[in-house]
């Protein structure tokens, strides 16, 4: 017997399926336009890829600068362009990407409506491509810690456990303003403000000591918090801050599932929305 | 054995506002009730039933707005119906655009992948077709450039290439054909038959009635959103003719007191004496019209000219008043036929005048009745531009 695959195609229904199954499917378009995204990001710029390499060092420079001559804060053991750029690479990664998975419908407007494929594809798409740019800020940082000296300890190997959540609640956010996005053009004129709030409210250039234990535990709501306090506990061997990074896993996994909710509630109109 | 199945299929859609665009109209209408929303919808498609078995080629025809694009948007899964469903037996393929996702910064090379990918292909799939893809396509040479730098029709030709190695069990195909120049549109056509021919079932939709006529076996007629008529393709192409006959007939000024003779209610009529706005290319056609004669002129001429697009001349023909219409008529019903077979595909309005041989015009109607001859499935029907004329050409080999 030949395998027949046969097709329903029913109006929305009032449940929301969570069929995962789709994407699987359709893993080799995923594939594809990851590598459409890596290919062209750095096209007919003069310096190509070296802008994934400039960006976070000057960044990182700027930063140093700025909080360890002037505002001095304490990182403790950690000497601070070590501690900025740990931070800097997660939320530089997680800026661009949510920027630019948030317009991936209104950008692959063509796409949507002219061909079937699981949408959510492409938001998730755009940030995977993103974790390209990941890899050159982590070379960096190889390098700046064999300069500090600094000693690994058994710790490292829960660093990828901190990406994979990052590259997780980024996924979930991206894939909440894409869907967002194309019904409410507001969001392009929103999400900056909402990102600069964010990068405020993340220790990412200031760390959690200088917040009471209390505050700790609400700035943990943010995922980002107990993200970048778990990264930075694993590559520099300082202790797990278990409550904090609980909280965080938690505000992960209720973001994903909210975002994965709104995003299949809407998804069924894009084609008639965009 | 049933290929597709669609039952009761109804889309609707509110046009004009949607019904939040802007967060700001969200949060505006959170405190106001929604009465007023029902004002612009507009159902694309209203229970439309059918079944497709396999290795059939359905045409799908209809005027702009029918809701073709609507059912060929809802059987590719791109939007979801409101009402009904419908069950698909294998693999699906939806060619509603060439050229999807083709992205310019990449190589032809790049793009083939990315297309293929797109349109529902599997690497391995791609990688076995990609040789015939890339002979097809004709630009072998350019594979490596950046698409941004090809000619449209290169474009166009790559972008077809990909498409038409697209080996799905059930094909939809939207107005695809009209790309690229003559030698490849026939070219696509053949490929098209070729599809056809295979066994697969294809949903094809189209405004050129040539290449349906030639490509399909059955018909599907959709006028505002319902489905009209169901069969073979000759009569769908018939029933679609007669939708577009046109209800009046050509509206002409108030009479003129002061003219001695005067033409009124004319109109372009098909074989059966209806007007019409669109002529089968093999069939015969008339211009109808009425002359009123308040005093006679000596010599009078009737001068009836067809004209193409461009307002040109394509033939003109004289005849003496009085040769046709004996002198004691005062009003009198005229036809001039043109025969079939003689006038080519193509758009043409008529010219029709009443003039004395010194020169004075009696009555002048320039360019009116605009009508389209249509092909209906002639070999030529690959061709965009016919000229005006059809010949039955004489080829000899005389050395």
């Amino acid at each position: 017997m030949q395998e027949v695959n046969i097709t329903k195609i029913e109006p929305n229904s009032s449940w929301i399926k969570l069929d995962l199954s789709d994407l699987w499917a359709y893993r080799e378009l995923l594939y594809f336009l990851i590598w459409r995204d890596v290919k062209i990001r750095y096209k007919q710029t003069a310096i190509g890829v070296m802008w994934a390499i400039l960006q976070p060092i000057v960044t990182t420079a700027i930063f140093t600068v700025l909080f360890s001559t002037f505002a001095r804060f304490d990182t403790k053991e950690i000497p601070y362009p070590l501690f900025a750029l740990s931070g800097l690479m997660i939320w530089l990664f997680v800026h661009t990407s949510v920027t630019i998975a948030s317009g991936g419908f209104v950008n692959n407007a063509n796409l949507v409506t002219k061909v079937y494929f699981p949408r959510l594809i492409v938001p998730v798409a755009a940030t995977l491509a993103c974790v390209f740019d990941l890899i050159f800020s982590f070379a960096i940082l190889v390098i700046l810690m064999l300069y500090y000296g600094t000693t690994l300890t058994w710790q490292i190997v829960f660093a990828p456990v901190f990406v994979i959540l990052a590259v997780m609640q980024t996924i979930a956010f991206g894939t909440l303003f894409s869907a967002l996005n194309v019904k409410y053009r507001d969001v392009k004129f929103v999400l900056p403000f909402l990102l600069q709030i964010w990068m405020i409210a993340s220790p990412i250039f200031y760390p959690t000591t200088l917040l009471s234990e209390k505050w700790k535990l609400v700035f943990a709501i943010n995922p980002l918090t107990g993200i970048l306090e778990g990264f930075r506990s694993s590559l520099f061997g300082t202790s797990f801050d278990r409550n904090v990074i609980a909280i965080s896993i938690i505000s992960v996994l209720v973001i994903s599932l909210f975002s994965l909710l709104v995003f299949k509630k809407m998804e069924d109109d894009f084609a008639d929305l965009i | 054995m049933k290929t597709i199945k669609v039952e009761n299929l109804s889309k609707l859609y509110h046009i004009g506002d949607r019904p939040a665009d802007s967060l700001r109209d969200a949060l505006m209408s959170v405190g106001r009730n929604s009465g007023s929303v029902k004002k612009n919808e507009l159902w694309a498609l209203n229970g439309v039933s059918f079944e497709v078995n396999e290795g059939e080629a359905l045409g799908i025809i209809g005027r702009n707005g029918a809701g073709k694009s609507t059912l060929l948007k809802i059987l590719s899964r791109i939007t979801k119906p409101t009402r009904g469903s419908v069950e698909i037996r294998g693999r699906v393929g939806s060619l509603l655009e060439v050229g999807t996702g083709f992205h310019n910064e990449l190589s032809g090379r790049e793009n083939i992948f990315l297309n293929g990918a797109i349109l529902g292909m599997k690497r391995a799939e791609i990688q076995k077709k990609f040789d015939e893809i890339v002979a097809f396509s004709e630009i072998e040479k350019f594979l490596d450039t950046p698409v941004k730098r090809y000619s449209s029709g290169m474009y166009m030709r790559l972008a077809f290439s990909v498409a038409a190695h697209l080996d799905p069990e059930v094909l939809i195909v939207d107005e695809v054909l009209a790309v690229g120049d003559i030698s490849f549109q026939k070219k696509c056509l053949g490929k098209m038959r070729e599809v056809g021919a295979s066994g697969r079932t294809v949903l094809f939709v189209s405004h050129n009635l040539g290449s349906l006529g030639q490509i399909c076996t059955k018909g599907l007629l959709l006028d505002d959103g319902k489905l009209m008529s169901y069969g073979g393709i000759e009569e769908a192409i018939s029933d679609y003719l007669n939708l577009t006959l046109t209800e009046g007939q050509f509206k002409l000024d108030e009479p003129d007191d002061n003219r001695d003779m005067d033409f009124t209610a004319v109109s372009v009529t098909n074989k059966d004496g209806r007007a019409a706005s669109e002529i089968p290319h093999d069939e015969e056609f008339f211009l109808d019209f009425n002359l009123k004669i308040k005093r006679k002129r000596r010599g009078a001429l009737f001068c009836v000219a067809l004209l193409n697009k461009n307002k040109e001349r394509v033939f003109t023909e004289h005849k003496l008043v009085e040769d046709i219409v004996p002198g004691n008529v005062h009003e009198a019903r005229l036809k001039f036929k043109i025969p079939k077979n003689f006038v080519a595909p193509n758009t043409y309005s008529f010219l029709l005048q009443i003039f004395l041989p010194d020169g004075e015009i009696i009555h002048n109607l320039f360019d009116i009745c605009p009508f389209n001859v249509l092909d209906t499935g002639s070999e030529l029907s690959a061709y965009k531009d016919y000229g005006y004329v059809q010949i039955k050409g004489d080829w000899q080999m005389t050395g």
